[in-house]
């Protein structure tokens, strides 16, 4: 048997094979090409498929033609005459990208609740049952305080404002002529900062009148369609 | 100590370099992991927050549902199959960091522009951090955002700044944040790379030094021993020698045997080497292994099959197992001895091997069953003394030990080779009745990590 002080070896172990760390490693330069092919193609493929998403997301649904006098059958329905705007949207109740919508509209509120009526008026296709358009839309709507959520049987308000994408914002002065017409959104579905939203409050706050020259102010609206027509293009 | 200075940088070297590996290879399964669960999230966000498109009445599937499989598989797919493939490249760490701030996009863009999802882009940025220790990933995934924030400011500034007249004041204000993470993450990676450096360093110290120390002590117990043997033959040779003579002589043969052994064991911790695999058959080993065990009347059975599979080990790393465990189960069985008489009375032991037979002081056994499909099972099994229970969490700590001889390294280097083969060890032991030392190592693949 061999002695435990003539097993001890000061020699370089010979199976310590040398640690084959990535430095110790040499990739081929036909790999390297191939992994760097590989890399691009995918960069590639996922760019372009973010892109595509991109492209989604900023492309706007059709734009209102909205009356230049808010309709009488309207104006009906404000207690008493005051300074006050009217604000009207038009909302799809099953419409995604609408959730933006209704909490970009909670914060003009929040902002410029006491200096505008505001209403909401959720679709109800033709040939739906009552109560179809009481999504979760419409709950966070209603939740929003100094909002009032109604009922659009047929798509006849949004038919009366020109309205044909969901999320649609109309904003009348006092004497119910125009102001804005648009989207309060920056893309679809897509929360955070506007120009529709900083237009509105702005409008708002000053207490504006239209000006008689038509300079009504636009942006655009993303959603989807309230009814079964094609989406106007960019 | 002699040893020159450049062997140690050398040493230190591959020894930081084998760290890094390791550490590099556990990010990698950890983000393949991550990348999966992204992607299953990204598909629950999508059917739950935008499941369908509407024109009217008429619904189809919403693209972000379509944008969620497909794309997140996409972009997936190329970082979980590098991380299975070749976790510890370079090119892996930067696919995934890319890939990482891609997911931060595509959910961001699924929830909607929530704030809240924007934390995904910080919280990447410091998991790559943290887990690859290599701050030079953190380029690619910065640079995207500002190339996607620059690119889209100039293109569709509202998507980024919710104005269409944004200055360039708000991108430099985006940019700050990131930079900002970025500044202190670069920071801690070159601390945590340091660290890493310096422990590497007093490894391979540690190791010039045990290195050292053998050297310097092995020619003097060489001839110590030497002359040992020398005096035994003068003295004893053609006469009657003097039984405490011959006793002092054995004590320091056997001493100086135990010194070389303790040298051994410091020597063979201190430099733990990677596994290289090979098949060996395990009876064969075992059969070695007792060879080079003194038996001090103890019987050592070797129970393994001939039939077992070959197991696929470091055969010099593996014998040495074995060798521990059989040196520690004769010694335990060896200071048991007053229970384990000839005339074959046992001690009731609890560990089912039966009495010493054919006079043996005592019995180790050695079994094995498994392999293949199977997990490997080895068992060294004797009726020894037993180990204290409050001992045992530690038993397998360096420098612990319960005898009042030995170093303390001998199931700590049986541990780390163990584990360096993807194995455990579990001990089982009742005082004065015996102990059960059980390696399982892992089926088929059974092989060093």
């Amino acid at each position: 048997m061999r002695s435990a002080i003539e097993s001890i070896s000061l020699e370089p172990d010979a199976r310590s094979s040398p640690f084959r760390s990535r430095v110790a490693r040499r990739i081929s330069k036909a790999s390297r090409w191939w992994i760097a092919g590989g890399v691009a193609l995918w960069g590639s493929a996922v760019l372009g498929g973010m892109g595509v998403l991109w492209a989604y997301s900023e492309a706007p649904g059709a734009s209102a033609d909205a009356p230049s006098r808010l309709p009488g059958g309207i104006d009906a329905l404000r207690a008493n005459a005051d300074d006050k705007l009217s604000l009207i949207m038009l909302v799809h109740p099953q419409c995604p990208c609408s959730r933006a919508s209704i909490a970009e509209l909670s914060r003009v509120m929040g902002k410029v609740g006491d200096r505008v009526h505001a209403r909401v008026f959720f679709l109800r296709p033709e040939g739906e049952a009552e109560g179809w358009e009481v999504s979760d839309l419409w709950k966070s709507a209603e939740a929003i305080p100094g909002v009032v959520v109604t009922s659009d049987p047929n798509g006849e308000k949004a038919a009366a404002f020109g309205a044909k994408t969901s999320g649609q914002v109309v904003l009348y002065d006092a004497e119910g002529e125009l102001l804005f017409e648009g989207g309060i959104t920056s893309a679809r579905g897509h929360e955070g900062d506007n120009d529709g939203e900083s237009r509105i409050v702005s409008l708002a706050r000053e207490k504006a009148h239209a000006s008689g020259e038509g300079a009504v102010h636009r942006s655009p609206v993303f959603g989807c369609g309230l009814f079964e027509e094609p989406r106007a293009e960019r | 100590m002699s040893e020159p200075t450049q062997t140690v940088a050398d040493r230190a070297a591959v020894i930081h370099d084998k760290l890094l590996d390791r550490i590099h290879r556990r990010a990698s399964h950890v983000f393949a992991v991550l990348m999966v669960v992204q992607w299953i999230c990204g598909i629950v966000v999508s059917l739950v927050l935008s499941p369908r498109a509407w024109e009217g009445k008429v619904q189809s599937t919403h693209i972000h549902v379509y944008a969620a499989i497909f794309l997140g598989a996409a972009i997936s797919s190329l970082p979980i199959a590098l991380a299975v493939t070749r976790p510890a490249w370079v090119v892996t760490r930067h696919v995934v960091a890319v890939a990482q701030i891609l997911w931060s996009a595509l959910l961001i863009h699924l929830t909607g522009g929530r704030i809240e999802t924007h934390f995904h882009v910080f919280g990447s940025l410091a998991f790559l951090a943290f887990l690859y220790r290599d701050w030079r990933i953190l380029i690619g995934p910065t640079l995207g955002v500002a190339a996607d924030h620059f690119i889209r400011g100039v293109f569709w500034p509202e998507s980024v700044y919710g104005t269409p007249n944004a200055s360039l004041l708000r991108f430099a204000e985006h940019a700050f944040w990131v930079v900002f993470e970025d500044a202190v993450l670069i920071v801690a990676c070159i601390d945590s790379s340091r660290e890493l450096r310096d422990g590497a360093r007093r490894r391979a110290e540690l190791e010039a030094l045990a290195a050292s120390v053998g050297h310097e002590l092995r020619n003097p117990l060489a001839s110590i021993r030497s002359a040992t043997n020398y005096l035994t033959k003068k003295l004893g040779a053609g006469k009657d020698l003097d039984p405490k003579v011959a006793g002092m002589l054995a004590v320091i043969d056997r001493e100086v045997e135990r010194g070389g052994r303790i040298i051994a064991d410091l020597m063979r911790y201190a430099r733990a080497r990677p596994p290289v695999a090979e098949p060996c058959p395990l009876r064969q080993l075992v059969d070695e292994a007792v060879a080079s065990v003194p038996h001090d009347g103890i019987a050592i059975e070797n129970h393994v099959p001939e039939d077992i599979p070959l197991l696929s080990v470091d055969r010099p790393q593996f014998r040495d197992v074995i060798v521990h465990l059989l040196r520690n189960g004769v010694e335990a069985t060896s200071r048991q001895q007053p229970a384990h008489a000839t005339n074959g009375t046992g001690n009731g032991n609890g560990t089912g091997n039966a009495p010493a037979t054919n006079g043996a002081k005592g019995r180790v056994v050695v079994t094995a069953h498994g392999g293949g499909r199977s997990p490997w099972i080895l068992k060294v099994i004797d009726d020894g003394i037993g180990i204290p229970a409050q001992s045992l969490p530690n038993i397998f700590d360096p420098l612990f030990t319960t005898k009042t001889t030995g170093t303390g390294l001998g199931l700590a280097i049986v541990d780390h080779v163990v584990r360096a083969h993807r194995g455990r060890v579990a001990v089982e032991s009742f005082e004065g009745k015996g102990t059960t030392i059980t390696v399982e190592l892992p089926a088929i693949e059974a092989g060093p990590s």
